[in-house]
């Protein structure tokens, strides 16, 4: 019978950090291209943002024998969703990418809002590794029994 | 036999508790940014409620799986303020019940090798413990 055990709190632990990841490079990508206009679907860059979705436990790790298992998810991102939201126009008529009447439409990406996500992120990453370091030293002081 | 190895098997059950309790808050951790999660619980009803024990006559008798049965209860957190994303995850009350979980883990971890080494001291007839 398979339960709920360090290993599995690791996975757990190990979901959300990738998860974190994830967010990470999407808010790195999106920073990278706060000022590009040309991309190859044509059109500025569009901002990206992960989806974050919870899953039973039970139907990853394989732990349905334990009853406490349905209350216990992981963390996975389905897809990464472009945001579709229109970015501003900014009348520069010497640009390339200028429309004809002289507008080139910059990225929807706000330095600003990318930043918060960043802090979000890293405050969410770091509280994930700490719960790591506590799984850890759990399981070391559990070996320590009996010697 | 049970007066002897009792206590490192309740010891034991306090330990697989607390491993519990550890992954429904590492689950708590993980999803801290899952739009509409709802944080959970598993709390602890107290050991062998004499009304789910069997009636026993003799000292002999064994209790039944009454004594130390599943005494843990899953518990949906009730949230009182979700974020604008219903995620009711609270990252300082998590993490504060992560410490505290993992010093009860360890103190009763520490309780278990101790018990173990009396036992040892008392096999080797008081001999090197």
């Amino acid at each position: 019978m398979t339960t709920l055990g360090f290993m599995s709190a690791m996975e757990i632990t190990a979901s959300g950090l990738t998860a974190e990841r994830v967010r990470m490079n999407t808010l790195a990508s999106n920073l990278a291209n706060a000022r590009t206009t040309r991309t190859e679907e044509g059109g500025p860059y569009r901002r990206t943002d992960p989806v974050f979705r919870a899953v039973a436990a039970s139907e990853r790790l394989g732990v349905g024998s334990d009853p406490h298992a349905r209350n216990v998810f992981l963390v996975e991102v389905p897809e990464v969703r472009q945001d579709t939201t229109p970015g501003p126009l900014v009348y520069d008529p010497s640009h390339p990418d200028a429309n004809p009447e002289g507008y080139v439409e910059m990225p929807n990406v706000s330095v600003v809002t990318e930043m918060v996500n960043l802090v979000t992120a890293t405050r969410a990453y770091e509280a994930g590794i700490s719960m790591m370091d506590s799984v850890k030293t759990m399981a070391r002081s559990a070996l320590s029994i009996g010697s | 036999m049970v007066a002897m190895f009792g206590s490192i098997d309740l010891g034991r059950r306090t330990l697989d508790y607390h491993l519990e309790r550890h992954n429904v808050l590492a689950s708590n951790v993980a999803n801290v940014e899952t739009p509409g999660f709802t944080p959970h619980e598993l709390l602890r009803a107290p050991e062998g409620p004499e009304a789910a024990r069997l009636r026993t006559t003799d000292e002999r008798h064994l209790g039944g799986p009454g004594a130390n049965g599943p005494t843990w209860i899953d518990e949906t957190e009730l949230v009182v303020s979700p974020g604008n994303d219903g995620n009711g995850v609270s990252m300082e009350r998590e993490l504060s019940r992560v410490s505290a979980n993992h010093l009860r883990y360890e103190g009763v971890a520490r309780l278990v090798q101790m018990h173990i080494g009396v036992l040892r001291y008392a096999a080797n007839d008081g001999q090197g413990g």
